[in-house]
């Protein structure tokens, strides 16, 4: 009844396809893998070995390196072994789940032997995220740097045209003047108005009277009344000059803090003196902004690949069903105790060397990695410390891929870092620090696209050397000699907005240096530009000063003239008026 | 296996099958294959079962073909008897276990017509086998004789290549 002849070949065909997975899924694996990550990261990746045991559920890699992109003799990450179990219920289901792994010996930015470049394969869209922004920006940052520093020259102090400044002094003497006229000018109607002329020829009236009276007895009559009238008037003549005389006086007393306007006006002339203003920004951004650029354009790329993986789940979850309506019969679905993601690391616990240039062992784990998020709703949670004498790496991420938006942190202390041979700038200027070391904070907040980030670096014991070829020698040689100076400075770095195109803001004190170098430079020009400007002060008060006393010497000599005259007058009229009289009584 | 040679076994196992009961378990085979979707573990299976017995190859091929064309009329009966069966209260368990287990969805058993199509398989399998048996016996040694009689089948015996081709 069994048909033996048809059992024994599948048999046979069994047995020859384990015999495959035994001699060659490993190797196929192990291919596909590289391949894979090779297309995420755009780098060679290499590994050594690869083994799995179906009956034991066992996984394990050996000697993994993925390379940089940016760097083709330095790999992103390397590690000397990973090791995990594979629960193989799930694994009938189609799903990679991994209760707890372990990777050895990871170490980040080792140095390759070969080459980490890969042919570039054909790419359906563009494959830098920030690609054209970062070159945008580095253009529009390098024109408008570049431009700004030509401006610089040393002679360009702002040469002051002290032919048209406005003196406050001047102004202050000039509205002394214009009181002290009109002073004078309310003494003249004064005069004016107590008419004296008047007075004086009703006196004179009055004596040809008496000169024409034949009457003695009314002469005597008349002539003591015009010697009381000359009496009074002389009185009075002399109350109003003495009055005038006071008035005179005051005029003449002006008083103002001569010294005090005169300073006020020095400085603020002085103030005008603009030395050369270069935008201490533009600094830092020719230095450190095309490195920082493409740091964060490579960042940024992994992060558009995680925001990728949240869009795993069919947008339309109905889509399924219609789908299903299309087969034969209805599907009858039970409760899934376990539904899993297709790919799941519950943890995997990390531990190896930073850096080979900072090699600082450290300790970590990697929690909650799938590929849909969705089915298992726990947050993505990277924590690695570690530290080596005087240096510490403290990382710690926490991204929630199940919510919508996406939340996420991630903290970054690195402190004591040893630079060496690290070139920051471009062709015209660039700066070598030979050795430096550097302690690195960087705090990122993203809630889906939007991100908040900031980053400062402090760079300490710097031994550095520049060079800067920007076409203007002299200023060329300060901010080159400014920068090797430098045994310390800060950078910062905040970035703000959407992922694809944020705006990044960058300081520093590095350009406290240069700035403080060029006015010292400039300090000569700018003391004997003051001294002109003091002299120029003196010189216009003084002659203002001048004319005003004039005015005044001028206004008075007139006033006194007039009451000369009208005493004159008055002193005539009262001897012929004594003479006649005294003619009159002898007859 | 090229394809001269499997058309060659086909004939054979028309023309030269006299064993009823082989004919008999083809169509059994055939008919619950017949009733079921063909994309899941359990079509593999009964396939596997079908040639792990003596069963007519070339028999069990045609009635598969013909019981799927039935499918579309076949399917509104097997769809009833699936529906019930995955619903009942009285297997829930049983079926909550199997879709939790490695393996055994892939059979699509909580597909209503593949559950209601083994069932009905199953339940006439003993039926049909009975039945084709005696269909076999009465009306195949007659069918042989007209096959062999026909004029096709005559010229190609008298071809040498056919005779030097299915010289046993």
């Amino acid at each position: 009844m069994i048909r033996f002849g048809y059992l024994l070949p599948r048999v046979v065909f069994v047995f020859l396809i384990y015999l495959f997975f035994y001699l060659f899924f490993d190797n196929i694996v192990k291919w596909s893998i590289e391949k894979s990550f090779e297309a995420f990261f755009k780098a060679k990746v290499d590994i050594k070995e690869l083994k799995i045991s179906f009956l034991k559920g066992l996984f394990e890699i050996r000697n993994m390196s993925v390379g940089s992109s940016n760097d083709e003799f330095r790999n992103i990450f390397e590690f000397k072994n990973l090791r995990f179990e594979l629960n193989i219920k799930h694994l009938f289901r189609k799903k990679f789940v991994v209760e707890e792994a372990k990777i050895e010996g990871l170490l980040f930015n080792g140095k390759r032997k070969t080459s980490a470049k890969i042919k570039k394969t054909k790419s359906k869209g563009k494959d830098g995220l920030l690609n054209d922004y970062v070159d945008k920006y580095l253009g529009n940052l390098k024109n408008f740097a570049m431009e700004r520093y030509r401006d610089l020259n040393l002679k360009l102090i702002e040469q002051i045209d002290l032919e048209k400044q406005e003196l406050e002094t001047l102004k202050i003497i000039e509205e002394i003047k214009n009181k002290k006229i009109q002073s004078y000018k309310d003494i003249y109607r004064e005069i004016e108005e107590d008419n004296w002329q008047e007075r004086i020829r009703k006196i004179e009236d009055d004596f040809k009277k008496l000169k024409e009276e034949k009457d003695v007895s009314k002469q005597i009559k008349l002539a003591s009344k015009l010697k009381k009238d000359l009496d009074d008037i002389y009185k009075l003549l002399k109350e109003r000059e003495k009055k005038i005389l006071n008035e005179l006086k005051e005029i003449k007393n002006y008083t103002f803090n001569l010294e005090e306007a005169k300073k006020k006006d020095i400085q603020r002339i002085s103030n005008l003196i603009k030395t050369p203003s270069f935008d201490k920004e533009n600094i830092v951004a020719l230095l450190f902004g095309e490195r920082l650029y493409n740091e964060f354009a490579m960042y940024s790329y992994y992060f558009d690949k995680l925001l990728e993986i949240k869009k795993y789940l069919p947008e339309n979850p109905k889509k399924k069903i219609f789908e299903e309506k299309k087969k034969r019969g209805r599907y009858i679905h039970y409760v899934v105790k376990e539904n899993y993601p297709t790919f799941l690391l519950k943890k995997a616990s990390i531990e190896g060397i930073f850096t080979p240039e900072n090699p600082i062992s450290y300790f970590g784990s990697i929690e909650n990695l799938s590929n849909n998020p969705v089915l298992y709703p726990k947050p993505l949670v990277l924590n690695i410390s570690g530290k080596k004498e005087s240096s510490s790496i403290y990382l710690f991420s926490k991204i929630d891929l199940s919510t919508t938006p996406l939340v996420g942190i991630f903290k970054l202390d690195y402190n004591g870092i040893k630079l060496s041979q690290i070139k920051f700038g471009g062709k015209k200027l660039s700066y070598m620090i030979d050795s430096a070391r550097l302690n690195l904070n960087l705090s990122t907040d993203f809630v889906e696209d939007l991100i908040s980030s900031s980053l400062l670096m402090r760079f300490y014991d710097v031994k550095s050397n520049a060079l800067v070829d920007l076409g203007q020698r002299n200023i060329d040689n300060i901010l080159k000699n400014s920068l090797e100076e430098l045994n310390s400075f800060e950078v910062k770095a905040d970035v703000k907005g959407k992922i694809k195109e944020p705006s990044i803001k960058f300081t520093s004190n590095i350009g406290d240096n240069f700035l403080k170098k060029l006015e010292s430079h400039l300090k000569k020009d700018i003391e004997a530009l003051r001294g002109k400007i003091e002299q120029k002060v003196k010189l216009e008060v003084e002659t203002k000063i001048k004319e005003l006393n004039d005015v005044l010497k001028d206004q008075e000599y007139k006033i006194l003239e007039i009451l000369k005259a009208n005493n004159e007058r008055i002193e005539r009229i009262r001897q012929d008026i004594e003479k006649d009289i005294k003619k009159k009584i002898k007859l | 296996m090229n394809p001269i040679f499997l058309i060659k076994n086909f004939i054979r196992g028309i023309l030269k099958e006299r064993d009823s009961t082989s004919i008999a378990l083809a169509f059994s085979f055939g008919f619950m294959l017949g009733l079921i979707p063909k994309n899941n573990l359990t079509a593999q299976i009964i396939f596997i079962l079908a040639f792990v017995f003596k069963t007519n190859v070339p028999f069990f091929f045609l009635s598969t073909i013909l019981f799927s064309y039935l499918s579309p009329l076949t399917d509104r009966v097997t769809d009833i008897i699936g529906y019930y069966i995955l619903t009942s209260e009285i297997f829930e368990k049983i079926f909550v276990w199997m879709y939790n287990a490695p393996i055994v969805p892939w059979t699509d058993f909580n597909n209503t017509v593949v559950m209601g199509g083994v069932i009905m398989g199953v339940v006439l399998f003993y039926p049909i086998y009975i039945a084709s048996k005696r269909l076999a016996e009465r009306y195949l040694v007659d069918l042989m004789k007209k096959l062999a009689e026909n004029r096709f089948i005559k010229l190609m015996r008298f071809s040498w290549i056919f005779e030097w081709y299915f010289k046993e």
